[in-house]
């Protein structure tokens, strides 16, 4: 199938007082036309970071920003800042931020916001933006009058609507959407979800979905990553992982999902995340892993192939 | 088109002081500085700066008479001025050929109708003649006939103030005694001409009625001729009474409005928005930027502000307009650049900053767009807070005399009241009148504040 979007050993290290935080160390994935790709994994893991990087919203203290972003078989990490702005961000790759709540600007009318991309991108006048507005709002399933509202007269649900609307503004051809349900109650995560799934087939769009909900996930998700300390542990198409996770962390996270009905005790893992400024070394997950084994402590696993599309990073397989 | 909402901001700002009585009583008196300051225009339709130090602009104002409405408090009526001039004065004038003399005789009647003297007399005459014999004569209701003045007179402009002048007390004196009237005391002429002569020198009453002022002019040619005015000063005088310069206060004071408030307006408006807007600017652009920023707000925080415009006052004389720009150049830098910064940085970690980069507004456009709307609500309450500051401030430079020397603004009026001695005189018209304008100014702003504050201040929000 073809690949839409290849990232290679993505890199994005921060500077701190402590020392660099590797948030996001040697990440690789694909995401394929028309297809949904999750990145899951605890708080803290390197989701959003990966996210910011392919974006290029970095922050001052960036220390390291390597690899390659090849969309579209250019690899988009070459591009001078001028260049990715005026081409890539919004227009190829646009996305969907953390916590609705806070991404509307609350003194901007949300017709006026949904057509902010248009007018610097598009360079189309304003009135003309704010009909395109209009439409784009009932795409995701608003009223046009809501246009005319302010971000405080809106429910959580509509808001996050409204962001979904603003990311789908220029067409793009990959949507990021990080945690795009979180603090939504069930009914309205259903409403959004739903709403997604639409415009994915309706806009052949693809996602890369971030989130720390493999439940959710497991809604739109046709492929998972699975994220650990900054790295991908794991990587697989949904089926794959939800049937058959390899890696004992994604084995793990599975495990601590509540299902109806089946009496199943809940896991935890015991522990926390890493600390990504000093990683433990070798693999880090084998202060937490339950089947630790003297190499883990030592060397650092390879991201390696097991099946065709399928990989993970564990010493319990080989080859 | 639907109209286009304000902003929610401004909404929420009209909102607070519209709803609170605070707001609407400071916005009331406002209102009123603001009707004052139109009035301006109307009742001072000349040029201000240029007539206010003019005394020949003002001659026909009384000197040091409080304002007219004390007559409706002290019961008493005491007069108004009376220029007698133009259509009430009856001329006659022929030429006598076989003698060669022109003669112009000019009668100006008016009725005197108040319970108090006035409180001086001049008459001016207006002569086109080489030289002119003018006798005058002053005639009571009850038929009295005073000579006032005898003489020749040159051309132009001849004023004869009966008041002071001491032939013309002489002449009174020496009419009395031909009609057999003797003053037991020296009084002034202005006393003696209204006396009723029936009454007690110690306790004078003046009569009502019509009084007739005489003026015979003998001259040698054809087209000679004489035009003559009669001033009555009175002891009440407009609304707000005059200074020792005949000055109508009243003028002062309407001037004084557009002034205070606009240098007060201006003066807080270019501060707090330029400070406001460095502020956010140093956090915004950071590193060196917010640095240099940051550091030279240290030391003008430091500067002695008022020190450095007196002396500034002092060396160069500066106008009003002149002074306004060094206090905002001044306060380029200052308290609020500090907080706008600090606010600014709090704005830039929300999201829908992050997300505007991520869709390629540039820096510049998140600055105007999304950043500084958001420091509006406090620039504003800054602004009204600092009105009130700056008045006082123009006012306090005026008094201490470093003021415009040519405009009359409020702090001026209060400034030469206390060089012409209102205070040990009991002027108190001089005094009290601009002051409580500027403490009426100072008050709206502050009662707007007090209503914006309920916007700005999050502890009083009441949501």
């Amino acid at each position: 199938m073809e690949s839409l979007l290849e990232v290679k050993d993505l890199r994005l290290y921060y500077r701190t007082v402590r020392g660099t935080v590797k948030a996001v160390d040697s990440v690789s994935f694909h995401v394929y036309k028309g297809e949904t790709l999750a990145l899951v994994g605890e708080s803290g893991c390197g989701k959003t970071s990966t996210a910011t990087a392919i974006m290029r919203i970095l922050p001052r203290n960036v220390d390291t920003y390597a690899g390659e972003v090849i969309l579209n078989g250019t690899n988009i990490m070459r591009m001078d800042n001028e260049r990715f702005r005026k081409e890539i961000a919004w227009k190829k790759i646009s996305m969907v931020f953390q916590g609705a709540m806070n991404a509307l600007n609350p003194v901007i009318k949300i017709g006026f916001q949904v057509a902010e991309p248009l007018i610097i991108h598009a360079k189309m006048y304003k009135d003309d933006a704010l009909s395109k507005a209009r439409e784009l709002l009932e795409l995701v399933g608003l009223p046009s009058f809501i246009a005319d509202r302010y971000p405080h007269e809106l429910s959580g649900g509509m808001k996050q609507r409204v962001v979904i609307a603003m990311a789908l503004a220029l067409n793009p051809s990959v949507v990021i959407l990080d945690e795009p349900t979180s603090a939504l109650d069930v009914i309205t995560q259903a409403n959004i979800m739903n709403l997604l799934k639409k415009l994915k087939k309706e806009e052949s769009l693809s996602y890369i979905l971030i989130t720390h909900d493999l439940a959710l996930s497991s809604e739109l998700a046709d492929r998972i990553a699975v994220m650990y300390g900054g790295k991908l542990v794991e990587y697989g198409t949904a089926e794959q992982i939800y049937l058959d996770a390899k890696h004992p962390y994604s084995q793990k996270l599975l495990s601590s999902i509540p299902t109806l009905r089946t009496d199943k005790k809940l896991e935890f893992i015991p522990g926390s995340p890493p600390d990504l400024v000093s990683p433990p070394s070798g693999c880090c997950f084998h202060p937490r892993c339950p089947y630790v084994m003297p190499i883990c402590k030592e060397k650092e696993p390879t991201f390696q192939r097991i099946e065709e599309d399928r990989y993970v990073a564990c010493f319990l397989y080989k080859g | 088109m639907k109209m286009p909402k304000m902003p929610r901001e401004l909404q929420e700002i009209a909102d607070a002081i519209l709803h609170s009585k605070a707001g609407i009583f400071g916005l009331t008196i406002l209102v009123i500085t603001i009707i004052l300051s139109t009035l301006a225009l109307v009742y001072v339709p000349f040029n201000i700066a240029k007539e206010w130090n003019n005394p020949l602009f003002w001659q026909r104002n009384p000197r040091l008479t409080p304002p007219s409405w004390v007559n409706v408090f002290f019961g008493g009526k005491l007069p108004e001025t009376i220029i007698v001039a133009n259509e009430s004065i009856r001329k006659y004038s022929y030429y006598l050929e076989t003698a060669g003399l022109k003669y112009n005789v000019l009668e100006a009647k008016f009725s005197y109708d108040y319970q108090d003297f006035p409180s001086e007399l001049r008459l001016m005459l207006y002569v086109n003649a080489e030289k002119i014999l003018t006798d005058i004569k002053w005639i009571q209701p009850n038929g009295i006939e005073i000579t006032l003045w005898k003489g020749f007179l040159r051309d132009g402009l001849n004023s004869i103030y009966i008041s002071s002048q001491s032939d013309v007390y002489n002449n009174i004196v020496n009419s009395l005694k031909r009609l057999n009237l003797t003053l037991s005391i020296a009084m002034r002429p202005e006393i003696i001409l209204f006396m009723d002569n029936n009454s007690s020198n110690n306790n004078p009453t003046p009569v009502n009625g019509i009084y007739t002022l005489k003026i015979a002019a003998t001259s040698s040619n054809r087209t000679d001729d004489v035009d003559a005015a009669l001033i009555i000063y009175g002891r009440v005088f407009g609304l707000a009474g005059t200074d020792d310069k005949r000055r109508d206060l009243f003028v002062g004071l309407v001037w004084g409005a557009p002034i205070a408030l606009s240098f007060g307006l201006i003066a807080a408006l270019a501060t707090s928005f330029l400070q406001t807007f460095i502020g956010s600017l140093s956090a915004w652009y950071g590193g060196l930027v917010d640095e240099v920023i940051q550091r030279i707000t240290d030391v003008y925080m430091i500067l002695p502000f008022l020190p450095i415009l007196i002396t500034i006052s002092i060396v160069y004389r500066i106008d009003i307009w002149t002074l306004l720009l060094v206090v905002v150049g001044l306060s380029v830098f200052g308290g609020s650049t500090k907080t706008a910064r600090s606010m600014t940085l709090q704005i830039m970690t929300e999201q829908y900053i992050e997300a505007a980069i991520s869709y390629g507004a540039s820096r510049k456009r998140i600055l105007f767009l999304y950043i500084l709307p958001r420091l509006l609500p406090y620039t504003l309450a800054n602004i009204v807070l600092s009105v009130p500051s700056y008045v006082f401030l123009e006012a306090a430079l005026s008094v201490l005399g470093l003021g415009d020397p040519m405009m009359p603004t409020w702090g001026k009026i209060i400034s030469d009241a206390y060089s012409g001695g209102a205070v040990e005189h009991g002027l108190w018209w001089w005094i009290l009148l601009p002051s409580a304008l500027i403490i009426l100014t100072a008050i709206s702003f502050a009662f707007i504040g007090l209503a914006l504050d309920k916007v700005v201040n999050p502890r009083l929000r009441e949501r």
